[in-house]
């Protein structure tokens, strides 16, 4: 019924390599959606000062920005983003070089880009643009990653690029009344156990604590999380983790900073850092001091019965866990999503659609044997949307 | 409830919020909005087709109390709840209007909203929908197309923006299509509205329950006499778009 005005007035044109810095951040923002915190700007510009610039990709409508992304190159050797090791059996050139999509180290990602009718237009183009980028540099093509699986489908629709199933998420709604909410809905052992891990908690003497960021020692957390990080094999050092988190307190992340402490007697013996944003708290970082000989279930606690009740308290209607310890998240009542990447090929070899159709079949089945019950329905797209393209 | 004609807003939001600073707004409109409302202390306030949320902002800072901001774009609803949630304002941004929110409010504000029901139906709910959200005795403030604007197609162009009428032998036809073209920086799109007469508005808000009409022109309330106000101003002051219709849930 709305008829377009006049199309050569609203065409859509696209740029690369405008910094961040130069672009207005509300502008930037006014693309981001609830779910879409870790590409929001001022999360963006946090990476560049801990980790320094990358080019933008923006794409411009007669009014302004409509759809941009920021790039990196993705992990050059095995872990959480490394290309080879998502696709390894769909044929393609992925020992070359690809351009990645979106915020460095996201396990979240969506299109920052406008709603509604013009939104496929708009990532058709920034799809483009991106195949031009990558083609002038010499990359085999560009994937973004850690996509919600029904945003996928939307994104390789509109770009001609392919959807590869290949890791999950943790999330939980939260319901009025916290974690007695939650627990209601469990079976009576899983409700004891809970409880027995929230009993010993306290009865170790441990107690917890929320704090904003301006009440954090960055130091100390880049030393928990660090020990963290290095306990399951992680390599980042302290120092690393301590540009991170200035890199946040320069770009005014920190203004969505809640962190659950625990402590015992006036020591800290662990922390875990949320975001609020939206409707949603996003967990990210967790650390915990591991001198302490202290079985004491602080990482539940911390990341799990805690912030059900604080998020209750504070309006939010969903906890976000990220893509580890899946099974420990869905013991206690988490649902898992799944994370499919877009990839496409610039040389005009096209991806196997087959290839990509059995692995995303096996990797649902994966899944399926694994988290039975705790799926959310956006599995089903798997087997009844296939890739739309190729 | 159109979703189709408040789609088109879907890329508009950063001009829209960059429009609260020029000059036709910003000396004229929004004074003229702020002086009518008067004092907000404490008040319970919706900001119906809020857009990016600067009014339901500005309130929130004067002192309002529950401010809700109800848009059915999502591109303006991101923009609107980024900003406030970097500005730390409590302010939630809705695009459905629930039960909990009838009859709730003391003030409800409409600015450039009638103007994009596309049928007669549409206007009538969307005013129905207004006062709905009102309780007994609250106040509404909307501004609609003005009855009487200037039908030439360039007259506000030095204000940044052109109103053509779809059917420019017959500008004042009732629920006709106008094309707002936005040109303050070059050509920067623009989008449809539909041009509603006074009697058309009037019959609408009565129906939905709002009692004693009032009708306010704008004006530069920094200048006294109008005269006195910039002259870049006069041409609008003579012929604004809009216009300010006050009422009173009965
Ligand atoms: C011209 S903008 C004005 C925005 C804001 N009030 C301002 O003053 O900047 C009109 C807004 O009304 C919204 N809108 C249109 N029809 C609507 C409806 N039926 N219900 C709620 N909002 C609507 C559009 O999405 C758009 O954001």
């Amino acid at each position: 019924m709305v008829v377009p005005l006049r199309d050569d007035a609203r065409a859509f044109c696209s740029g690369v390599s405008e910094k961040l810095c130069e672009l207005d951040e509300h502008e930037w923002d006014a693309l981001v959606s609830d779910e879409n915190f870790y590409n929001s700007y001022r999360w963006l510009r946090a990476l560049e000062h801990a980790l320094g610039e990358t080019d933008v990709l923006t794409v411009r409508g007669p009014a302004g920005l409509v759809a941009a992304c920021t790039l990196w190159n993705g992990g050059q050797s095995p872990g959480l983003f490394y290309l080879p090791s998502f696709v390894a059996d769909i044929p393609g050139p992925w020992q070359q070089k690809f351009l990645w999509l979106g915020g460095r180290r996201n396990t979240h990602n969506g299109v920052s880009c406008i709603e509604g009718r013009r939104r496929f237009e708009a990532q058709a183009e920034l799809g483009r643009c991106a195949s031009d980028y990558a083609r002038d540099r010499g990359y085999a093509g560009f994937v973004m990653p850690y996509m919600p699986y029904s945003a996928a489908l939307k994104f390789a629709d509109a770009i001609g690029g392919t959807v590869i199933l290949h890791s999950a998420e943790a999330s939980l709604e939260v319901p009025e009344t916290g974690l007695s909410g939650v627990m209601a809905r469990w079976r009576k052992h899983a409700r004891v156990q809970s409880k027995s891990e929230i009993a010993t908690f306290r009865r170790l003497g441990s107690r917890v604590e929320w704090a904003a960021a301006v009440e954090l020692d960055d130091s100390l957390a880049a030393d928990l999380i660090t020990q963290n990080r290095s306990r399951y094999g992680g390599v980042s050092d302290h120092e690393w983790m301590q540009k991170i988190l200035a890199g946040q307190r320069t770009a005014g992340v920190s203004h969505f900073v809640n962190a659950a402490i625990s402590k015992r007697n006036d020591d800290i013996t662990a922390l875990t850092i949320f975001y609020s944003f939206g409707t949603a708290l996003h967990a990210r970082y967790f650390g915990a001091n591991y001198n302490l000989d202290l079985n004491d279930f602080r990482y539940f606690v911390l990341s799990f019965y805690e912030p059900l009740d604080y998020a209750a308290a504070n309006g939010f209607t969903k906890l976000r866990l990220s893509t580890s310890a899946l099974r420990a998240k869905v013991k206690r009542g988490a649902k898992i999503e799944p994370q499919a990447l877009v990839a496409k090929c610039v040389d005009g070899q096209p991806i196997c659609q087959h290839s990509a159709n059995q692995h995303n079949l096996r990797t649902l089945r994966q899944y399926q044997d694994e988290f039975a019950g705790h799926l959310c329905r956006d599995w089903e797209l798997v087997e009844s949307n296939p890739n739309l393209t190729s | 409830m159109n979703t189709a004609s408040s789609d088109q807003f879907n890329e508009y939001a950063s001009i829209y919020e960059d429009m609260s600073q020029w000059p036709f707004r910003k000396y004229i409109e929004i004074p003229s909005v702020f002086q009518e409302i008067g004092d907000v202390d404490g008040l319970s306030i919706l900001d119906f087709g809020c857009g990016t949320g600067m009014y339901a902002r500005w309130l929130k800072q004067r002192g309002a109390g529950q401010v809700v901001g109800y848009d059915l774009t999502e591109g303006m609803l991101n923009y609107a709840r980024r900003r406030a949630e970097k500005e730390d304002l409590d302010i939630s941004f809705v695009s459905h209007l629930g039960p909990e929110l009838i009859g709730q409010f003391d003030l409800v504000l409409g600015v450039y909203v009638l103007p994009y029901a596309t049928t007669r139906p549409e206007l009538q709910a969307m005013c129905a929908d207004m006062v709905r959200l009102m309780r007994p005795g609250g106040r509404l403030l909307t501004l609609p197309i003005h009855p009487v604007y200037d039908p030439h197609p360039n007259y506000y162009e030095p204000y940044g923006f052109r109103l053509i009428a779809e059917d420019p032998e017959n500008p004042y036809a009732d629920g006709e299509r106008v094309k707002l073209e936005l040109c303050k920086n070059g050509e920067q799109g623009g989008v449809f509205a539909w041009y509603w007469s006074a009697t058309s508005l009037e019959r609408a808000l009565e129906q939905a329950g709002l009692r004693s009409l009032k009708w306010r022109e704008l004006s530069a309330s920094a200048y006294p006499d109008a005269n006195q106000a910039p002259k870049e101003l006069h041409a609008y002051l003579q012929r604004p778009h809009s216009i300010i219709i006050e009422g009173v849930r009965g």
